[in-house]
């Protein structure tokens, strides 16, 4: 029985990782962008919502009315004033523009809020569990994490999937050059892809805030995990990574039932052994480009 | 009456290669202007500099007396201007239908069942209704060049330029493309041809500019440019010889 708990707390870990992991598919799949910044962007969210809490006394979840909508704004501008500009420049520069935003992102918070350990009040919820069977129980929490999960890649696929600027987003994707002779504003489509990156970027970084800790140095860490969501589920594919965090979380989860110190080791290994056995992903169809 | 476009002085250059140099004419509403020249004439480099994908060295682009001539492409396109490549490229991942959707909603700024209408409309002026829901990136060759032209007309255009969309077609399907574009220039289009079979444009064109290294060598009645002296030193199509 404690491997089916393992396995379910992995599963349900998982979608916390995918809801997280969205964003950086997003920007890959839109604009072939890899964001390093990605999980500094998440802590910045997380101590945004710590500001707010210690200035205003708010739960955490109030705070998501206020650091989502200002992440999606950052994001705009970020693509606006600085990516775009280094997409001109060619591919390898957006990288490096988002490395560099990662130091600066790490130093700032650093200077703010000193190196403490931090963890946002998760409240009622963050203990309340749901007993299933005699032995197994699930934190409310955390099935509240994959139900955002699947909502946010669900919105986000019927989004893309029926609405002009969705459709817009696509065949942006697909060709920027061409876009513009159909009256697409592509820098238009990048903002606003970024933006919606950005917002679940934040998300995840509150709701990893009310679950562990975090400090002004996690975000490389952090972003591994996302990393590897992205991969194992297949670049480019929103259920995809859906599937690769789950992958992932079981991973981890079941490696930490084995010994606690290979919780972290067993989803690389995992995320290795896809990257040998499957390099175009879990959900990619066989045979598609890694 | 204003002519749809009008271009003056029109000069851009990759380094020092020239590749339109003192560029003027201007084309009124429902008529159409044949493009021919030798290959590196700079015709297609000309539908860039009026689409906007390129930004002209010197010179003025007029659109119903606008000046865009430092507006960028998608703008230029939601206000009228529509062009399809030589190669086509479609959206592979979309659907035949939703590349034309793209375009009427961008391009031509419709929403909801409007831009369905003018998608589906398209789609069915260029031959391509029952390819509707096909992925677009499994279209043969012929196909992908009208869904170039259904795209561009979905875009609702003023000013419809064409970059050899005739290459490679039959002869039934080259009549059919032919009937196609007095259609749309019977309808008030102002079109732009670049093409380089000869007879096929001679049915549709009222008037034909013969590039040379980016400049202009005759421009006029089309049988009186191709029958021009210049034109024919630097410009021998195969219908032309015979």
């Amino acid at each position: 029985m404690t491997w089916v708990n393992a396995v379910l707390q992995g599963i349900l870990l998982g979608g916390l990782y995918a809801l997280f992991a969205t964003g950086l598919s997003l920007m890959f799949g839109v604009m072939r962008i890899v964001n390093l910044a990605h999980g500094d962007l998440s802590v910045l969210a997380a101590f945004l919502a710590f500001a707010l809490i210690d200035a205003f006394a708010l739960s955490s979840f109030v705070t998501l009315i206020v650091v989502v909508p200002a992440m999606a704004v950052l994001g705009y501008l970020v693509q606006r004033l600085l990516l775009e500009r280094g997409l001109r420049a060619g591919p390898l520069a957006p990288l490096v523009v988002t490395f560099g935003l990662s130091v600066v992102l790490q130093n700032a918070l650093l200077e703010a809020f000193s190196p403490d350990s931090r963890a946002l009040p998760a409240g009622a919820l963050g203990t309340a569990s749901l007993q299933l069977t005699e032995s197994l129980s699930v934190g409310w929490f955390a099935v509240l994490c994959l139900g955002l999960a699947v909502a946010v890649l669900a919105g986000l696929q019927l989004f893309l999937a029926r609405t002009a600027f969705g459709r817009a987003m696509r065949a942006t994707s697909d060709d920027r050059e061409t876009v513009q002779l159909l009256g697409i504003d592509q820098r238009q489509v990048y903002a606003v892809a970024t933006a919606i990156a950005f917002a679940t970027l934040a998300l995840a970084g509150v709701l990893f805030g009310m679950r562990t800790t975090f400090d002004p140095s996690i975000g490389p860490a952090r972003l591994i995990f996302a990393f590897e969501a992205v991969i194992i589920g297949g670049l480019g594919s929103l259920w995809g990574t859906l599937a690769g965090g789950v992958v992932l979380g079981v991973a981890q989860t079941v490696g930490a039932q084995i010994s606690p110190a290979y919780a972290v080791l067993a989803g690389h290994l995992v995320f290795l052994a896809v990257l040998v056995l499957r390099p175009q992903g879990i959900l990619a169809p066989a045979g598609s480009r890694p | 009456m204003t002519p749809v476009l009008a271009v003056a002085g029109l000069r851009h250059s990759f380094g020092s290669l020239v590749v339109a140099d003192d560029i003027t004419f201007d084309l009124e509403g429902g008529r159409a202007l044949g493009i021919v020249g030798p290959n590196g004439a700079g015709k297609s480099t000309l539908l860039n500099l009026i689409s906007g994908t390129l930004r002209p060295s010197s010179g003025t682009v007029l659109l119903d007396g606008r000046d865009i001539s430092r507006w960028p492409a998608d703008r230029r396109c939601r206000l009228g201007i529509g062009r399809t490549y030589q190669v086509p490229r479609p959206f592979a991942e979309l659907t035949v239908f939703e590349n034309a959707l793209v375009a009427a909603s961008a391009g031509a700024g419709l929403r909801g069942s409007a831009a369905y209408d003018a998608a589906a409309g398209a789609l069915d002026r260029t031959g391509l209704r029952r390819h509707a829901n096909e992925g677009a990136g499994r279209l043969p060759l012929l196909d992908r060049k009208r869904l170039e032209l259904a795209r561009a007309l979905a875009t609702g255009p003023r000013l419809l330029l064409l970059d050899e969309i005739g290459g490679g077609l039959t002869e039934p399907e080259l009549r059919e493309l032919v009937a196609t574009v007095t259609g749309l220039r019977g309808a008030g289009l102002a079109v732009i041809w670049i093409e380089h079979i000869v007879h096929a444009l001679l049915e549709v064109v009222d008037e034909m500019l013969c590039l040379a290294a980016g400049r202009v060598l005759a421009r006029g009645d089309p049988r009186d440019v191709l029958a021009s002296p210049a034109v024919r030193d630097v410009y021998l199509g195969p219908e032309l010889a015979a």
